[in-house]
């Protein structure tokens, strides 16, 4: 394949191209659902194909096919699209310089989950299911389990040649219930449950079956519990929402393409400008945020993006002031910097963008207890449901699966049903001013990360611990 | 023929075939240049095998005959793995063939790589200095097969050109519009580029207002939003047997004005062609709200068995969604859009939303945000643009409260395939927030 691949690039340089990188992906996906106690469905997936991406005269062109006996030909075509936007554009594009590389990447794994019997995978979703149905009156249980191994070859024109073996594994579990409305209770988050870089011990460390009572019980109390009151009020957010505020709310607003405009038609713009780097106070000194691709677990962990930078761990927000931005080649020519390493593409035959890898808040010094303390009456929030925000990534609303009454600094073991908070980006993380410690930090895995046209999903991760807000409003679907 | 080579594996097991062909070409622009030009070419089948019960698929797009025949060979053990199981074959027997197509050469000739590169060139020299444009211009050409063992062959061949484009003004003002067809003649970039260059320079130097409840014309594609997601929650068989459904109970019912009619219809000419589902099964004209009255609902093989009622013909290939309305039609009014405007004492225009989500679906409560174009209207007249505002409404109430429904309709995108929708003037739409 090397020899191949090579030899292509060598082509395109050949027939026009002043840059040329191919990316060569052979995927295998497997998703195993079941709804009320049965199997729903079994879907396995093996996909192979190449994209092409050259500069010519300054310009982009993009080409990608799955009939791997016809890359000549793609290459030609990705050179004519290039050509054709060449005579367009009054800017040429530059690159940021990169090392050279040649190297093989793997993630590390205990064990292959493709090599785990499928009976296995279907008994652990099954025996959860009856856990719940047995620990509740439910109206529907469900659970997924899915897999994924990519062997990506990166081949560039400037000598770099990089292969990758990515793995990874995802899965949760559903409990609904009816009463006035219906109510669900996921584990351990919303959407399909988490998913990880890693192996099948991924699966086994969820502990499905140890959760399982828990949420059929909730789903259950949910449908009697009282709508949460509205009204402003202090919140502690735990990781499995955290997640979504920091993807929304941080991750996609310091993606430096999107801060220049390149998704203005679609998903929107950023209300960062490049200026604001070194000075804004994103939020209070509490919070730190790092964009790492090295994290151990994290679902947008990799060795190399796809444009053959390594990965790496970028400070994004120090002590609460904007640090840096999600960068690619492309954008970190235009700050003079280097590639902060976040050019991913969904598969051969999309074209990458700038995406997330694993945009982590850390850790904080306070106990999960102690943030509770601090609150005389409010919520704790678990499991996001839904979310929100507009297209500067400024106003947000997110919907959470329960609330946890919080009075005179203790959790009173009352719920309530539908909580809904919204706010303002920065006026949010300025109001946090307590993070839980390393011990409550946990990584959650997002695989549906939608952005750019044609559409991208991305398989992006957050970490966090539960950390506590201020006088956030609550309580608007009224 | 690929799709009976794959059929000629199945030996003792029932198959069936999906063929799906796409090849796309999407240039995409910002800041008045083009940043992203791409095309790709794809063809993969997905292959659903059935034996007493048990049933798996498997999606591939190696179509080699060694590599198929053990691909179906070793799907086929991993499908004696499963659980026993009373499930239904969801293979259908006819009719025997339908197939359509819908491919116009002269789409393709005129959106072509260089032709799309040179329109835009043109529609960006034609726009002052002041102004820059994004968007997407995108030639779509795709097919899908279907066979089974049961002997029916289905083919169906569509193609299209989507383009969009948001206009922005020099303080930051912006404006959209777009235009979806398969007919190269309703594509006009320039035309649509001066009416979201007219929005931008109307959305300049916008006013802050109080979030409350304000009437509401919203233009095409802000309906398109709403009727996405209503679908979405509430439109299939399977949505009201998981108790997701708004329309749960509801049947028969009145639940929403009477002036409200809804069908989806792949006969009509303003939606796309697809006569048949991903079952195969032939796609059903539905009455899922005739006169305000819940009539009919999208099904899937399964969930048509689920409510003991025949497939309607609507799956998409998922179980989990079961069936999906790709065809929506919205019955139009006799008001024209100034009219609207002029019918009001105050209230918003609104021209499209934005990252709409679904706060409770059995209340069809949906949020979002206003983007690109929304206006404060006072006596009659359009009077300031206004900052953007993020709407929490119930939907069901929002669509009892229809003041007047325009003449003329447009082709919207939806999650698939496009709509073809009015304008609504709607009373009592709820703002929560305003976006700063």
């Amino acid at each position: 394949m090397e020899k191949i691949l090579k030899e292509l690039i060598d082509y395109a340089l050949e027939q026009g191209a002043d840059y040329a990188d191919i990316r060569h992906i052979e995927l295998e996906e497997e998703e195993i659902r079941t709804e009320d106690q049965e199997v729903q469905s079994i879907n396995n997936k093996s996909d192979k194909g190449a994209g092409i991406r050259v500069l010519v005269n300054g310009a982009w062109g993009f080409a990608a096919t799955s009939d791997l006996d016809n890359l000549e030909q793609t290459a030609l075509k990705a050179i004519r699209i290039a050509v054709a936007s060449s005579k367009v554009n009054r800017n040429p594009v530059d690159l940021a310089e990169k090392e050279v590389m040649d190297d093989f990447y793997e993630t590390p794994i205990e064990r292959d989950p493709f090599e785990v019997p499928l009976d296995e995978k279907i008994e652990l979703l099954l025996d959860a299911e009856e856990k719940m149905v047995e620990a509740a009156e439910l109206f529907q249980t469900g659970g997924s389990l899915s897999f994924r191994k990519e062997k990506k070859i990166y081949c560039d024109s400037e000598g770099s040649y990089l292969v990758q073996k990515l793995y990874e594994s995802g899965g949760g579990i559903t409990a609904k219930a009816v009463g006035d409305d219906l109510q669900v209770r996921n584990y351990p988050c919303g959407f399909g449950g988490n998913y990880s870089k890693a192996g099948y011990e991924f699966i086994e460390e969820l502990d499905l079956l140890g959760h399982a009572e828990e949420i059929a019980r909730e789903a259950e109390a949910l449908t009697e519990a009282e709508e949460i009151p509205a009204g402003k009020y202090d919140l502690v957010i735990d990781s499995s929402q955290m997640t979504l505020q920091i993807h929304e709310s941080i991750g996609h607003p310091i993606e430096l393409d999107r801060v220049f405009g390149s998704e203005a038609a679609f998903a929107g713009t950023s209300f960062l400008e490049t200026e604001m780097a070194g000075e804004f106070q994103y939020g209070s000194e509490k919070v730190n945020v790092v964009a790492d691709a090295t994290c151990p677990g994290g679902l947008g962990s990799f060795g190399y993006d796809d444009e053959g930078v390594p990965a790496q761990k970028v400070k994004i927000i120090e002590d609460g002031i904007l640090k840096n931005f999600l960068t690619s080649r492309e954008t970190a020519f235009e700050l003079d910097e280097s590639s902060g390493g976040a050019a991913l593409a969904d598969g051969w035959s999309k074209l990458p963008l700038i995406r997330m890898t694993n945009i982590n808040l850390e850790p904080g010094d306070y106990e999960f207890a102690e943030l509770i303390a601090g609150i005389d009456y409010g919520f704790y929030l678990k499991n996001n449901r839904s979310w929100s925000i507009d297209d500067l990534r400024l106003n947000f609303q997110f919907g959470c699966e329960i609330a946890y009454e919080i009075k005179d600094g203790e959790l009173t073991g009352r719920i309530f049903k539908n909580p809904v908070y919204t706010g303002s980006t920065p006026e949010f993380w300025r109001s946090c001013d307590g993070i839980a410690g390393e011990e409550d930090w946990q990584l959650y895995g997002v695989p549906n990360c939608g952005k750019g046209e044609p559409m991208q999903s991305g398989h992006v991760g957050h970490g966090s611990a539960p950390a506590r807000f201020k006088n956030v409003q609550i309580g608007v679907d009224k | 023929m690929v799709l009976d080579r794959i059929l000629s594996t199945a030996g003792s097991l029932d198959m069936q075939v999906i063929l799906k062909g796409e090849n796309q070409e999407l240039t995409r622009f910002a800041g008045s240049e083009i940043h992203q030009n791409v095309a790709s070419d794809e063809l993969e089948a997905e292959i659903t095998l059935h034996k007493d019960g048990r049933e798996l698929k498997v999606t591939t797009n190696d179509f080699d005959n060694d590599s198929l025949r053990k691909l179906v060979k070793e799907a086929g053990q991993r499908l004696m793995e499963l659980p026993e199981s009373e499930r239904v074959k969801s293979f259908i027997s006819e009719p025997a063939d339908i197939s359509s197509d819908n491919y116009f050469k002269e789409l393709e000739r005129e959106f072509n790589i260089e032709n799309r590169a040179q329109k835009l060139k043109a529609a960006f020299g034609e726009l002052d200095s002041d102004l820059n444009a994004a968007g997407s211009l995108e030639l779509n050409q795709n097919f899908m097969a279907l066979g089974n063992t049961n002997g029916i062959t289905r083919y169906s061949r569509l193609d299209k050109v989507d383009f969009k484009t948001v206009i922005t003004e020099q303080s930051g003002a912006t404006g959209y519009a777009a235009a979806i067809s398969n007919r190269a003649e309703d594509i006009d970039i320039g035309k649509e580029f001066k009416r979201a260059a007219d929005k931008a320079r109307d959305s300049r130097d916008a006013i802050e207002i109080e979030p409350g409840e304000y009437d509401v014309i919203l233009e095409p594609a802000a309906v398109g939003g709403l009727i996405s997601y209503l679908s979405y929650i509430g439109f299939s068989g399977r949505s009201v047997q998981e108790g997701m459904s708004f329309l749960a109970d509801r049947l028969g019912e009145q639940v929403f004005g009477d002036n409200i009619t809804l069908v989806d219809d792949c006969q009509d000419p303003n939606t796309i062609d697809f006569p048949f589902d991903f079952q195969g099964a032939k796609r059903q004209k539905l009455n899922i709200i005739e006169n305000g009255v819940a009539k009919e609902l999208a099904y899937d093989l399964e969930s048509a068995r689920k409510a003991g009622v025949e497939t309607t013909g609507h799956s998409v290939g998922d179980p989990s969604v079961g069936g999906f309305p790709l065809h929506l039609v919205m019955a139009n009014g006799e008001a024209e859009l100034g009219e609207m405007i002029a019918g009001t004492e105050k209230g918003l225009l609104i021209t499209r939303f934005h990252y709409i989500n679904v706060i409770n679906p059995r209340k069809a409560i949906l949020t979002g945000l206003t983007r690109d174009g929304t206006f404060l209207i006072e006596n009659g007249r359009v009077k300031a643009p206004v900052k953007n505002l993020r709407f929490t409404q119930n939907i069901i109430d929002s669509l009892n409260q229809v003041e007047a429904i325009s003449s003329s309709r447009e082709k919207v995108g939806g999650f698939y395939g496009y709509m073809y929708l009015p304008a609504l003037k709607v009373n009592g739409f709820n703002f929560t927030g305003v976006s700063k």
